[in-house]
C-alpha cells in the first residue's frame, strides 16, 4: 500500500491582492521506506509541497491520502496526533526549543505521545547515541554547532519511530562537509528503520545520491527520475 | 505531556526575557501588596473606630432603653425610665441570654454650665466609675475615668473647659432640669479635663457619676438606658501604654451578625417577662463608624478594580510579546504534534507560574510594608477628630485571599486570548515568522 498518495492537489495564496498558485495541480505517490528528493528552482512549490505531504497545511483542492487515510476528513486535533505518531520534521533552521537540551528536545514528540518516561528517557538515549552526540546530551541548542543541532532534530525526527520524515532543505545553513554528513546520517537511518524520507534540496551533488528525484517547476512536478539499482542497492 | 512536563517547560520559558518576567512578577506584587496594605489598613481602621466607639464612647455593645423612649423620652422621662426592679430585671435576663456579659446604668444629663461669669451649654454622660472602668474593657490606658470617692467630680472635655477658662482642680456649677421639669443646680469639681477626640463634642462633653446624674434629675435608683458588655470584652486583660493603642487597632470587635443576634434575643427574652424595650447595638449607635466602613468599602473596591485592570493588563502584555517572540517556536511545537490545547496550556502555564510567583512576593512585600508603617509610627488627623491617631496597618486575610484569587484567576485568563490566538494560527505561517 502507497504511504503517500496526492492527486491532482492545489494550493493557492493571497501575496497582498496577488493571488499565487503555489501548487496547480501535483499528482505523487509515495510507497514505504523511499528515499525521495524534490529540488527546483526557488518559488516552484517546493516548500508548500512538503507542507502539504508534512500535514502542517491543507490542500485547497484534490485528494491527501496518508497511510490510506484521507486528511480532509480529519479533525485539527487528529492531524497533530498524525503528525506526532507518523510523521518526523527536519527544518532547515534545526527549529530546537532552545530551552531544553539535546536530549530534551529528543525526548519532546514522545511526550506529547505520553510515552511512559522511563521509555521516553531510554530512546532519546539511544539516539542520541545514533546520532553521536550522546556526550552533549545536557546541551542547550545554543551551545551546539549547526551540524550538532540538525543532528539532534534528526534525532528528534526519528525517535518516535515515524512513517515519514519530511525534511525541507535540511541541509542549506550547513557547509558542504556537514551536508553530505546530515545525508549520510538520514541515508543510513532510511535503510536501518525503513523510514521513508522526503527533503528538498538546491544543491545538485546530494542530489546524485537519491535514487528517486522529482523535479519541481511553477506547482508542477515536471521531471522524475527514479534510478531502480540505486534504489535497489 | 505531564503536568509535570509542562510546568518545568514553562518555567524554563520566563526566564528566556528575564527583565520581562520580573516586571510582571513586581507589578503583580505591588497590585497585591497595595490592596493587602489598604485591607489591612481598613480593618484596623474599623477595629479603632468600633472600639472607640464600645469602649471610648462608652457605647459598649448594646445600649437597651424602654420601649418607646426614643421618641417619646424626652417629652415624658419619668415614663421612660428603668426602675430598680426593671434594672434587676434585665440584668438576670442578659445573663441568662449572654452568660458572664454585664449591665452598666446610665443616666444622660443637659443643661447648662457655668464659671460663675459665663454659661454654656453641656450634655453629660452619668456613669458609675467602677462601670466606667468596665466599659473601657482591656484600654484601660484611654485618659479620664471617673474617680471613685469624688462623688461631684467630672471629666470635663477640653473644649469645653477652654471655653469656660477652667482648669483640673476648679470647681463649676452646673443648672439641669429635673425629670420632673424643674431646676436643679449643683456644684461641679473638674477631676479631668481630656480631648474626645470628637470635634463636635469636644466643646460640650462631660462624663460624670451617675449617682450625682440621678440626683440632678431627681430619679434616684433609675437608669434611663443600660449598657451591655459582652464576656469576651469584660475578661479580656488590660493593654498598657503603646500597646493599648495598637490593641485598640487589633482587638476585634462583635460584627453585626454578632450583635444583631444578640438584640433579637435579648428582645425577645424580655419582652416575654413583660418588659417592652427597643435596643440599639453599637454599630447603630456610631453613625460615623457606618460612613467611615462604608467609604473605605468603596474606595477599597475602587482600587481593587485598578489593580485588576493594571495586573490584567500587565500578564496579557507579557505574554502577548512572548507569543509574537515565540511564533516560530509555537509553529515547530504544533508541527511535531502538540495540540492547539498544549499550546495554550504552556502558554497559560506559564502566566499562572508568574502570578504564583508575584503572588507570593506580594505577600512577604505586604508584610514588609506593613511592619515598616507601624514601625515608624506615623501619625495624622483623621476628619472630624480632634487628635492624632497611628497610622496602622492590620492584617485583613480574607479580603487578601480573595483579591488574590481574583488577580490569579483573571490574569491567568487573560494569558489564554494571546495564547489562543498563537495556537490557532496557520502552522505554516507561525514556522515561517521572522
Amino acid at each position: 500500500m502507497h504511504l503517500l498518495v496526492l492527486g491532482h492537489v492545489k494550493r493557492t495564496f493571497m501575496l497582498g491582492e496577488t493571488r499565487i498558485c503555489a501548487l496547480r495541480g501535483v499528482d505523487l505517490e509515495v510507497m514505504p521506506g523511499e528515499f525521495l528528493a524534490i529540488w527546483g528552482p526557488s518559488g516552484s512549490g517546493k516548500s508548500t509541497l512538503m507542507n502539504v505531504l508534512g500535514l502542517i497545511d491543507a490542500a485547497d483542492e484534490g485528494k491527501v491520502l496518508f497511510d490510506g487515510e484521507d486528511m480532509a476528513s480529519i479533525s485539527d486535533d487528529e492531524l497533530s496526533d498524525r503528525r506526532n505518531h507518523k510523521i518526523g520534521f527536519i527544518f532547515q533552521s534545526f527549529n530546537l526549543i532552545p530551552v531544553l537540551s539535546a536530549h530534551e528536545n529528543i525526548m519532546l514528540p514522545l511526550q506529547l505521545r505520553n510515552l511512559p518516561k522511563k521509555e521516553t528517557v531510554e530512546r532519546a538515549d539511544e539516539w542520541l547515541r545514533k546520532v553521536g552526540l550522546e556526550k552533549l546530551r545536557d546541551f542547550r541548542p545554543d551551545q551546539l554547532s549547526g551540524g550538532q543541532r540538525q543532528r539532534v532534530a534528526i534525532a528528534r525526527a526519528l525517535a518516535g519511530r515515524p512513517k515519514l520524515v519530511i525534511a525541507d532543505e535540511p541541509t542549506a545553513n550547513l557547509d558542504s562537509v556537514t551536508s553530505h554528513e546530515v545525508i549520510d546520517l538520514l541515508e543510513r537511518l532510511n535503510e536501518e528503520t525503513g523510514v521513508t524520507c522526503i527533503f528538498t534540496t538546491h544543491d545538485p551533488r546530494l542530489l546524485d545520491r537519491v535514487p528517486r528525484q522529482l523535479r519541481l517547476c511553477d506547482g508542477v512536478i515536471t521531471h522524475e527520475r527514479y534510478d531502480a539499482a540505486m534504489a535497489s542497492s | 505531556m505531564t503536568g509535570r512536563g509542562f510546568l518545568a517547560m514553562a518555567w524554563r520559558n520566563l526566564w528566556r526575557n528575564r527583565r520581562r518576567s520580573l516586571a510582571t512578577v513586581a507589578s503583580i506584587a505591588c497590585g497585591l501588596a497595595a490592596v493587602a496594605v489598604f485591607a489591612g489598613y481598613k480593618l484596623a481602621i474599623y477595629t479603632g473606630l468600633a472600639n472607640i466607639a464600645i469602649h471610648s464612647d462608652l457605647a459598649g455593645h448594646l445600649t437597651i432603653n424602654k420601649a418607646g423612649w426614643r421618641t417619646e423620652g424626652k417629652l415624658h422621662p419619668a415614663r421612660y425610665l428603668f426602675d430598680e426592679a426593671e434594672i434587676a430585671q434585665v440584668r438576670v435576663t442578659v445573663t441568662a441570654v449572654a452568660p458572664g456579659a454585664r449591665v452598666v446604668e446610665r443616666m444622660n444629663v443637659m443643661g447648662l454650665v457655668s464659671n460663675g461669669h459665663n454659661s454654656t451649654i453641656f450634655v453629660a454622660n452619668g456613669v458609675g466609675p467602677a462601670d466606667m472602668r468596665l466599659l473601657r474593657g482591656p484600654f484601660q490606658g484611654i485618659p479620664g475615668v471617673l474617680r471613685e470617692h469624688s462623688p461631684h467630680g467630672v471629666i470635663m472635655s477640653s473644649g469645653l473647659a477652654d471655653i469656660l477658662g477652667l482648669k483640673v482642680g476648679d470647681s463649676a456649677s452646673i443648672l439641669v432640669n429635673t425629670i420632673h421639669g424643674q431646676a436643679n443646680m449643683a456644684d461641679i469639681d473638674i477631676d479631668a479635663a481630656v480631648d474626645t477626640g470628637n470635634l463636635a463634642t469636644n466643646d460640650k462633653w462631660m462624663t460624670m457619676p451617675l449617682e450625682l446624674a440621678q440626683e440632678q434629675l431627681d430619679a434616684m435608683g433609675k437608669a434611663e438606658g443600660l449598657t451591655v458588655l459582652l464576656p469576651a470584652a469584660v475578661n479580656a486583660p488590660a493593654f498598657e501604654g503603646r500597646a493599648s493603642e495598637e490593641a485598640m487597632y487589633t482587638t476585634p470587635a462583635p460584627d453585626d451578625e454578632t450583635t444583631n443576634a444578640l438584640r433579637d434575643t435579648l428582645s425577645a427574652a424580655l419582652a416575654r417577662t413583660g418588659l417592652h424595650t427597643e435596643m440599639i447595638t453599637w454599630q447603630e449607635q456610631s453613625p460615623f463608624y457606618r460612613q467611615v466602613k462604608s467609604m473605605f468599602d468603596m474606595m477599597f473596591g475602587l482600587l481593587l478594580g485598578v489593580v485588576l485592570a493594571i495586573v490584567i493588563l500587565s500578564v496579557a502584555n507579557a505574554m502577548g510579546m512572548a507569543v509574537v517572540e515565540r511564533t516560530r517556536e509555537i509553529g515547530t511545537l504544533r508541527a511535531i504534534g502538540m495540540r492547539r490545547a498544549g499550546v495554550v496550556r504552556l502558554f497559560v502555564t506559564e502566566a499562572a507560574l508568574l502570578v504564583v510567583v508575584g503572588l507570593l512576593v506580594g505577600v512577604a512585600l505586604t508584610f514588609l510594608v506593613r511592619a515598616g508603617v507601624n514601625a515608624l509610627d506615623v501619625r495624622y488627623i483623621p476628619p472630624s477628630l480632634s487628635r492624632d491617631v497611628q497610622l496602622y496597618v492590620g492584617f485583613d486575610l480574607l479580603p487578601t485571599i480573595a483579591a488574590a484569587l481574583a488577580l490569579a484567576v483573571l490574569a491567568t485568563l487573560a494569558a489564554t486570548v494571546p495564547a489562543r490566538r498563537a495556537a490557532h494560527a496557520p502552522i505554516v505561517s507561525s514556522l515561517g515568522h521572522v
